[in-house]
């Protein structure tokens, strides 16, 4: 989060989480999760890439349910 | 920092506590307990991360793995990362594997001692030593070594008094 502006990175960090959290595995999609919130905290222009990510992943049940219910990653609106 | 690595049987009691900033032995007691009951009610298809804040204070995390009958439990911080902790239990019920063949929660009880050692070759002090179990491994062996090695400098001034008495 404290590397410079840099549009490239960037654009590189979130294709990578966002694989991460097509992974089967529900501590990976954990981690993603809890990096794509800071994310969002930090790099406001993204979000419309970041929320269509976190809708697709919803729609896959329970999983990321579970996670958002638990209060750590918490879905942008 | 890793704040405490517990082990932990299906029954709640504990197999090996480790504590690495000081708490008294009744908050250790209760952290034990506490941990336990969030474990024996958390369903397996969930993450392995819980939220540690309610019994290891401010900026706590635990991460656990389930093998056979026993739990192994790691409490750190905000400095680690979740997934490296995941690799770190790992590791440790690796080395274990090595050291004890078919491991099992009795090697635990009776080894001890090995036990501590193992885990102290693998983080000291809340800081991470060593990440491969092959070195971990040749440590071990070395310390048995020196203790064999011990053994046998014992038995040297037995003889020397022997050789006295002639």
């Amino acid at each position: 989060m404290s590397i410079e502006d840099n549009g490239g990175l960037r654009v590189l960090a979130i294709n990578i989480l966002g694989r991460f959290l097509s992974n089967c595995d529900n501590n990976i999609r954990f981690i993603s999760f809890s990096f794509i919130t800071l994310m969002v905290a930090t790099w406001i222009g993204q979000n419309q890439k970041i929320r269509l990510m976190v809708v697709e992943i919803n729609l896959r049940g329970d999983g990321a349910e579970r996670l958002r219910e638990r209060g750590r990653a918490k879905a942008p609106e | 920092m890793i704040k405490a690595v517990l082990v932990l049987n299906t029954q709640g009691k504990p197999r090996l506590a480790k504590f690495y900033e000081f708490q008294s032995v009744e908050k250790q007691h209760d952290a034990i307990r506490n941990v336990f009951s969030v474990l024996c009610s958390r369903p397996e298809h969930v993450s392995n991360f819980v939220d540690a804040e309610s019994f290891f204070g401010p900026d706590s995390r635990l991460v656990y793995k389930h093998f056979a009958t026993l739990y192994f439990v790691f409490i750190f911080d905000s400095s680690e990362n979740e997934l490296a902790m995941l690799d770190l239990i790992q590791v440790l019920v690796e080395t274990l594997d090595k050291c004890f063949r078919n491991v099992c929660e009795l090697d635990i009880v009776f080894n001890y001692s090995k036990m501590h050692t193992i885990l102290d070759e693998i983080i000291l002090g809340g800081q991470v030593l060593e990440t491969s179990s092959n070195e971990v491994m040749k440590a071990i062996e070395e310390i048995s070594r020196l203790e064999s090695a011990s053994k046998a400098i014992n038995l040297v001034p037995k003889s020397v008094s022997g050789w006295r008495s002639q």
